[in-house]
C-alpha cells in the first residue's frame, strides 16, 4: 500500500486538516447566531436582526419609539410617552430579554439570540 | 508570439474549454461545482514556471468573464479572488512538498482555498455577511468534488500522453486563425455610461425598469440573455434576506419571517446587480479594444478557445476521447473557418442606452 501510493500519508493529512477546518466553521456558523429582536405594537409585529448596527423607529398609539441596536444589544432611546422611563431600562441582547414602552404599546424581546451576557447579568 | 507565450495562451484556452464543459456535464445539484477547469491547472504544475503559470490564471479569469460575458461586474472580482488564490495555493504545496503530495492533496488545497476566497469576496462584493451562513456546505461539497478531481487528475497524469509531449520544449504549437474583432467605440462608450446610470438609479420600479431595458441592450449587443443565472441570484439574496430580519413581518412561520425592509433591500440589490451583469454581457459583446501584450496573448487565448470548441463539437465518443482529439487537432495547422459575429446593431443601442439614463435620471429626482 505504502509503496504503491509513496504520497498517502500527506493527501490524508490535508484531508483530514481540511475538514476539521470545516467542522469547526460548521459548528460556529450554527451554534447560536446573534439572534434578532421582536418589536410588538398595536398594529404590526417587526423583527430586526442584532447583529445588524442601526436605528429603528416603529409607531405606537401615542407617537414614534425610537430602538437603537448597537453592538449586538437592543435599547429604547426616545419613546413618545409622557416620563420617558423607557429610555432609562438597560440595552437587552439574550434571548428571552424585554423591553417595553407601556404607554406606547412598544414590547420588545429578544429571540434566539445565545449570547454570553446573560451569565453577566446575574452576576450584576 | 514565442512557443512559450503560445503555449500559455493554449494551456488558459484548455481551462476555458473544461469550463464550458461543466456545463455539460448533468449534475444532481444546481450549485455543484466539479471545478474541471482546475484540471489543466494541476496537470501542469509539474513543468511550469511561476510567471507562465500566473499568466495563465490571470487569463482563466479574463478569460472566462470575456467569455460568459461578466467580465464588466462583480463576478469578475469573484473570480478572479478564487482563481488566483487557489492557483497560488497550489503552486506552493506542489514547491514546498514535492514529491511528498500527489495531486490529490493539491487538488484538495485548491479547491478549498478558492471556495473559502470567493464565499470572502462574494459577502464583500454583493451578498454581505449572511452569506458565510453557506460556507459549511459549500467547503464540504468542494472538499468531495476536488477529491474525485484529484484522483482523476492523478490517474491521467500516469496514464496519459498529452501532458509529458505537451511539457517537451521541442513540442511546437502552430497559431490559430485569428477572428478579426472589430471595435464598436461609440457602442462601448453608451454601453459604459449605461453602467454608471444603472449605478446611480433608485428604487425598485426604476431598476426594474432597467433591468428589461438592459436585456433588450444586450440583445442588441448580439449576446443571448439567459434567464437562469439573474433567477438563481434573485432567488439566493432573497433567501439570504430571511437569515438577518430588518422591518415590519410580512409573513412569518416560526423563527423565519419575510421581513419588509429586508426584502426590499434583496430585491434592490438583486435588480441592479441582473442589470449590470447584463450591461457588462452588452460591453463585452462591443468588442472593447484589447491593446498591448496582455492584450494580444487575451486575442490568442480567445482564438485558441474557439478552435478547441470547434474541434470539440466535431468529435465523437467519450467525453475523455472528444477533449483529447480536441487537444491534437487545435495544436497542429488550422483549418476550421472562425465563425464571424454579427455587428452590434448601434442605433438601437443608443436609444436604450438613453432610455437607461432617463430612467435612472428620473428615478433620482423622484427620491
Amino acid at each position: 500500500m505504502a509503496k504503491r501510493y509513496p504520497t498517502l500519508l500527506t493527501d490524508l493529512l490535508i484531508l483530514l486538516a481540511l475538514a476539521s477546518v470545516v467542522i469547526v466553521l460548521t459548528l460556529k456558523t450554527y451554534s447560536g447566531g446573534s439572534g434578532y429582536i421582536e418589536v410588538r405594537t398595536h398594529q404590526a409585529v417587526y423583527r430586526y436582526a442584532l447583529s445588524t448596527d442601526q436605528e429603528v423607529s416603529v409607531d405606537g398609539p401615542l407617537g414614534k419609539t425610537d430602538i437603537l441596536i448597537k453592538g449586538g444589544r437592543a435599547s429604547i432611546i426616545d419613546s413618545a410617552c409622557p416620563t420617558k422611563s423607557c429610555t432609562e431600562q438597560r440595552a437587552i441582547s439574550s434571548s428571552g430579554e424585554w423591553i417595553a414602552c407601556l404607554p406606547n404599546h412598544v414590547l420588545i424581546t429578544v429571540v434566539g439570540s445565545e449570547s454570553s451576557a446573560e451569565v453577566d447579568d446575574v452576576a450584576i | 508570439m514565442s512557443q512559450s507565450e503560445r503555449k500559455v495562451a493554449f494551456i488558459s484556452a484548455v481551462t476555458l474549454l473544461c469550463s464550458t464543459l461543466e456545463f455539460l456535464i448533468p449534475k444532481p445539484l444546481p450549485f455543484l461545482r466539479l471545478g474541471l477547469a482546475n484540471l489543466p491547472l494541476l496537470l501542469i504544475l509539474d513543468f511550469i514556471d511561476l510567471p507562465s503559470f500566473l499568466a495563465i490564471l490571470l487569463l482563466k479569469a479574463i478569460g472566462q468573464g470575456m467569455v460568459s460575458g461578466t467580465l464588466f461586474s462583480y463576478l469578475i472580482l469573484i473570480s478572479l479572488a478564487g482563481t488566483l488564490s487557489s492557483g497560488l495555493a497550489m503552486y506552493a504545496a506542489k514547491r514546498l512538498l514535492k514529491t511528498h503530495v500527489s495531486l490529490v492533496g493539491v487538488s484538495l488545497i485548491g479547491a478549498f482555498t478558492s471556495n473559502l476566497s470567493q464565499i470572502a469576496v462574494a459577502a464583500l462584493v454583493a451578498y454581505g455577511s449572511a452569506i458565510w451562513i453557506a460556507a459549511p456546505l459549500m467547503l464540504s461539497l468542494g472538499l468531495a468534488t476536488s477529491l474525485v478531481l484529484g484522483l482523476f487528475a492523478e490517474r491521467y497524469r500516469r496514464r496519459g500522453t498529452f501532458t509529458a509531449r505537451f511539457a517537451d520544449p521541442s513540442f511546437i504549437l502552430e497559431l490559430p486563425a485569428m477572428t478579426e474583432r472589430t471595435g464598436q467605440g461609440v457602442a462601448t462608450i453608451a454601453v459604459m455610461v449605461a453602467i454608471a446610470a444603472i449605478i446611480a438609479a433608485e428604487g425598485l420600479g426604476a431598476l426594474g425598469a432597467i433591468v428589461l431595458l438592459s436585456f433588450a441592450m444586450q440583445t442588441a449587443c448580439r449576446r443571448r440573455v439567459r434567464l437562469g443565472p439573474p433567477a438563481a441570484l434573485l432567488l439566493s439574496l432573497l433567501l439570504l434576506s430571511l437569515v438577518e430580519p430588518n422591518g415590519r413581518v410580512l409573513l412569518s412561520l416560526g423563527s423565519i419571517a419575510i421581513t419588509e425592509t429586508a426584502l426590499l433591500n434583496a430585491l434592490t440589490k438583486a435588480l441592479r446587480l441582473i442589470a449590470l451583469v447584463s450591461a457588462s454581457q452588452a460591453l463585452v459583446g462591443t468588442n472593447p479594444p484589447l491593446r498591448g501584450k496582455a492584450g494580444s496573448i487575451l486575442v490568442l487565448t480567445l482564438a485558441y478557445f474557439a478552435r478547441l470548441t470547434h474541434s470539440f463539437r466535431h468529435t465523437q465518443g467519450s467525453i475523455i476521447e472528444r477533449v483529447d482529439q480536441a487537444l491534437e487537432r487545435a495544436t497542429g495547422e488550422d483549418a476550421a473557418p472562425t465563425e464571424r459575429a454579427k455587428p452590434v446593431h448601434t442605433p438601437i443601442l443608443l436609444v436604450l442606452v438613453t432610455l437607461i439614463v432617463a430612467t435612472a435620471a428620473i428615478s433620482r429626482f423622484l427620491q
